[in-house]
């Protein structure tokens, strides 16, 4: 089967439980496509080559013994490398943690296992998931598929270039401000950041706790639906997990959008421009066409959330990053001669600058005599963005907004990244408010880059989101359309 | 404008445990002072009788139960023996540190 990786995920699961492949063909498929783009693509931090072809020998095995399978069974997956594999290294894309060997597995990660998927390897990040070009990764720099000079986008952009070219079926990413969404929009796939608590922290390295979620890539939204049946369930080992278990999403999917309300904030998108302004204005009429009503939303509150974004984020980066001292993890410099000279240059020779710059500006936001002014005042603010969000959700049933303003831009071409944060400003908004929201390609520029819709929706309508983007994709699937060269 | 100089940032390196090499500080100051400044702008927000943000809030109001908090118990921990395995130094079952508390110098 040459072209095995333009099928969905679904159908590789389902050729293997019927027996048309062996999940060893599949693995073996898959390894020769990594081997061959992944030196150019730069994708992979690490490629599990013996244990995924150990894993899927067994898988065959278990499907000759006429044992059951699980959902995922057969289907090669990647995790970015900020969540743990137990016995398998996590660098979060660090220095601080070339070393770190993870000594549990994820909830995610363990869920996907039990389920038969079979882990091919770690993706790269932007290191601690702290940048929005995959830049900021300590170990390489991952490239569009649809233009290798340009950033597959971050923090996620190994595991959306990989889903791109078809190296893996499927990928974890994780979302603090909008990295799942913005890489998939980059790289022409779907990608979904779940209601806050619906899929486990366990097992995720935290960067901003109160926004961190992990959640799936793909190149359909039914794969990724897949994932979410599998990973969206409460875990006893993350308090912040909801108490809910997982539900049947894919049962549910149609193309019928009737009697469905999309709130659009006209006011807040009047700077929208060109292409992505034009494709946006289409999608709206492709959702219309489903059915769908539209409707105006007030949700200009939302303009100051790149500001709030980056306090909130930063004070809570600066506290989790706390752990990492030379003492009990990472890297101890030998020159260290006192306890407090271990923290200090530990941390100088193990972080980046950007990671470095965030962590000092998240201690200024909690230092003494600065609290008020910048920590409780964006607290609140941000219960001002969740109160216009529920009081849009009164009448809507979705909010559609583009999921950037931009495309995938080139790389090196933010030297300043404080210029790059402001790109954020249509994914940070639910993640504040803690919402489900996916990003769903919607269309592809004159300069060939990929454009996407964005679909968010009340907490725990999860799965009424994910339906939204199938009926969506249904319209224009441009899953059909690999990038060129990785065919 | 916010009145951030290098001073401050000096100051933060010492509480955030961050030495930043010296031709960085320069360009750290510059680069925080801009994104104080351009946070500057939530002072247009009256925020007087607004309460602090919580996930908890809408999501009790409109789509599910209560979530209670846990119970203040011990989770799980992990064995000692497999903390250790990334702790850069150790002895004994414990993790090694350096000197907390530096002997005098002998005078005379």
């Amino acid at each position: 089967m040459n072209q095995l990786h333009t099928k969905s995920a679904l159908a590789i699961r389902n050729l293997f439980v019927q027996g048309e492949i062996s999940a060893v063909e599949i693995v073996s498929h898959y390894l020769e496509r990594i081997h061959k783009y992944n030196p150019d693509l730069q994708a992979f931090l690490k490629i599990y080559d013996d244990q995924a072809l150990k894993k899927a020998a067994l898988l065959d095995e278990k499907r000759a013994q006429k044992k059951p399978l699980g959902q995922m069974a057969g289907l090669p997956i990647g995790i970015k490398d900020n969540t743990h594999i137990q016995g398998e290294i996590t660098t979060c894309g660090s220095k601080f943690l070339e070393h770190y060997r993870a000594p549990f597995s994820a909830t995610a990660v363990r869920l996907m296992l039990e389920e038969d998927a079979i882990i091919m390897g770690k993706l790269n990040l932007d290191e601690f998931s702290m940048g929005a070009s995959s830049e900021n990764s300590a170990y390489m720099t991952t490239k569009n598929p649809w233009n290798t000079e340009c950033t597959p986008g971050g923090s996620s952009g190994g595991s959306a270039a990989a889903i791109s070219a078809r190296l893996i079926a499927l990928a974890t990413g994780s979302d603090t401000g909008g990295s799942i969404r913005q890489p998939a929009s980059f790289c022409g796939i779907s990608g979904f950041k779940p209601t806050y608590g619906r899929v486990s922290r366990y097992g995720l390295v935290a960067f901003g706790s109160s926004l961190d979620q992990i959640g799936p890539l793909g190149a359909r939204v039914k794969d990724i639906a897949l994932m979410m049946e599998t990973i969206g369930r409460n875990c006893p080992k993350d308090p912040t997990s909801l108490k809910k278990s997982s539900e049947e999403i894919l049962t549910s999917f149609s193309t019928d959008m009737k009697g469905k309300v999309i709130g659009v904030p006209h006011k807040l998108l009047e700077d929208l421009k060109g292409e992505v302004k034009t494709d946006f204005q289409d999608s709206l009429k492709r959702m219309e066409s489903l059915g769908a009503t539209l409707v105006d939303v007030d949700l200009d509150i939302l303009r100051y959330s790149i500001a709030v974004y980056y306090i909130l984020a930063t004070a809570e980066a600066s506290t989790n990053l706390a752990r990492f001292d030379g003492i009990r993890h990472g890297i101890r410099t030998p020159q260290a001669a006192s306890f407090e000279e271990v923290y200090k240059y530990s941390r100088d020779s193990g972080f980046g600058q950007e990671v470095k710059k965030r962590i000092l500006l998240g201690t200024f936001v909690l230092s003494s005599g600065h609290r008020d002014e910048f920590y409780r005042k964006a607290q609140k603010i941000r219960y001002l963005i969740a109160e216009a969000f529920h009081n849009a959700f009164n009448k809507t049933d979705f909010i559609a907004m583009p999921t950037c303003p931009v495309t995938a831009f080139a790389l090196g071409s933010f030297p300043d990244p404080f210029e790059m944060y402001l790109q954020d400003s249509l994914t940070i908004p639910a993640s504040l408010a803690g919402l489900p929201a996916i990003s769903v390609p919607s269309g592809i520029d004159s300069k060939n880059k990929p454009m996407s819709l964005q679909i968010i929706g009340p907490k725990l309508q999860d799965a009424a989101v994910l339906q939204a983007g199938y009926a969506f994709e249904q319209t224009a699937p441009l899953y059909k359309t690999l990038p060129k060269g990785f065919l | 404008m916010t009145d951030f100089t290098e001073d401050m940032l000096c100051n933060l390196e010492k509480m955030a445990h961050i030495e930043c090499e010296k031709n960085e500080e320069a360009l750290l100051t510059d680069s925080l002072k801009k994104i104080l400044d351009y946070v500057e702008q939530l002072s247009e927000v009256s925020t007087e009788d607004t309460p602090i943000f919580s996930h908890q809030m809408f999501l009790q109001a409109k789509n599910a139960s209560p979530q209670p908090l846990r119970k203040d118990e011990p989770g799980y921990l992990l064995p000692t023996e497999t903390y250790l395995e990334n702790v850069p130094e150790k002895t004994a079952g414990m993790i090694r540190v350096p000197p907390v508390l530096q002997p005098k110098e002998k005078n005379g």
